[in-house]
């Protein structure tokens, strides 16, 4: 009898659970990070993080445009878009292509040609207390434009359009970063004086004072051939884009 | 089942109800998904720049996750927001998940006025069991984090804010 007492004592509860399962499933699930949702039984989680900028006095001046200088083109039958440019933010180029088309730098293999990075300067009142100045591309569109090495916008691109209305387009921006974070990438402020924007050399490496939150930007890009284009008469090719700063 | 082996001696009757209870809880579906893989933030979620003319309460900006950034009392400037990104990798056993985001907050660097961030959603959209989503065959999901940015009717000070909120996948 005392067995028996024994058994029904445990098979009770144990019992109720068992035609309760429906609702026990409903039940929160504690698990290392904490309960997990809406019946779950199991989860895991990440930590976001979002942001925004509250506009200020933050300003810039484009000082110098982004130049590829002077080439040639040469392609095949039709361009194919296998050839690229790219500008370095010493002003170095560099030529190469996949298939057959292909940029020749005139004066010279890598030397002198017209080219130039961009040079933009940048500046504000650190506002907020911010100390880094994050810098991001589009189009005309805006459209965003990788920048430095990212791959979140394959394809983007700004456009540059010459003689007989052919086009190049450009993209793979790069900038004299301090660093970038998971909110992009940043220029630190200059700290006032006049001391030198980091990644600069003539002819930006210039004395001028500026107040705690002056940057000076430097961009290089990529420039593409474009596929189905017959050929590249000479002249001036021209384009615009969007350079973005934010805190 | 350790009370069974402390209570050897049983009747027949006894053995007989102990099998039948044993025989149902065992039937009963209580077994957990297992599932394991990474989860990693690709994309902040960014409500971009922008301007408040006044410091009317419940003034907005929301990201879609189709890339589209509206807004409600408050003046839009470039950069643009944009939707965060998450990648689930690896998960093989291809669970059927959902996702769950609280509401948060993003704080200046120095002291001040927080803003809301609210009805955080993604794309796809599994917000709870009776809508899940699955991996693809590789066992990888993209996900976008698309949210609404709200204002307390307090003064905010121009510069940067950040917030973090948290992600979590069930299965």
């Amino acid at each position: 009898m005392r067995a028996k007492r024994t058994h029904a004592k445990f098979i009770l509860p144990v019992l109720a659970t068992a035609l309760l399962g429906g609702q026990a499933l409903a039940q929160p699930v504690r698990t290392d990070f904490g309960f997990c949702n809406g019946g779950a039984t199991d989860c895991t989680t990440a930590l976001g993080h979002d942001s925004v900028s509250v506009a200020s006095t933050l300003t810039i001046n484009e000082m110098r445009a982004v130049s590829f200088g002077n080439v040639s083109v040469t392609c095949g039958m039709n361009c194919d878009g296998s050839a690229a440019l790219a500008l370095g933010l010493d002003g170095s180029r560099n030529a190469s292509t996949t298939g057959g088309d292909s940029f020749i730098l005139l004066s010279g293999v890598g030397g002198a040609g017209a080219q130039s990075p961009g040079h933009y300067t940048v500046e504000g009142q650190n506002e907020g207390g911010a100390t880094q100045v994050y810098v991001s591309f589009a189009d005309n569109g805006f459209n965003p434009v990788d920048i430095s090495g990212d791959n979140y916008h394959p394809g983007a691109s700004a456009t540059l359009m010459g003689p007989g209305g052919q086009t190049f387009t450009m993209d793979k921006f790069v900038i004299n970063e301090s660093g970038n974070d998971i909110y992009g990438h940043y220029i630190d402020n200059r700290g006032g004086g006049s001391t030198p924007a980091p990644g600069t050399s003539n002819p930006f490496n210039h004395a001028r004072a500026h107040d705690s939150s002056a940057v000076d930007v430097v961009v290089g890009a990529t420039l593409h051939t474009v596929s189905g284009v017959a050929s590249y008469p000479p002249g001036k090719y021209t384009g615009t884009f969007q350079i973005m700063v934010s805190y | 089942m350790l009370y069974l082996s402390r209570h050897k001696k049983l009747s027949a009757r006894s053995a007989k109800k102990i099998c039948a209870v044993t025989l149902l809880l065992t039937v009963t579906p209580l077994a957990a998904a297992q599932a394991s893989g990474s989860l990693h933030e690709a994309q902040t979620l960014s409500f971009g720049q922008i301007a408040l003319p006044d410091g009317t309460a419940g003034q907005t900006v929301t990201v879609a996750t189709n890339g589209t950034v509206t807004s409600s009392g408050i003046t839009l400037l470039q950069p643009r927001g944009r939707y965060g990104v998450y990648e689930i990798e690896g998960y093989t056993t291809h669970p059927a998940i959902y996702l769950t985001i609280a509401d948060d907050t993003m704080s200046p660097l120095v002291m001040g006025t927080p803003f809301d961030v609210v009805q955080f959603n993604t794309l796809p959209s599994c917000p709870d069991l009776a809508h899940t989503c699955t991996t693809d065959i590789n066992g990888n999901l993209e996900i976008r984090i698309g949210a609404t940015l709200q204002t307390r009717g307090l003064p905010y000070n121009p510069g940067p804010y950040r917030g973090t909120y948290t992600l979590m996948v069930n299965w």
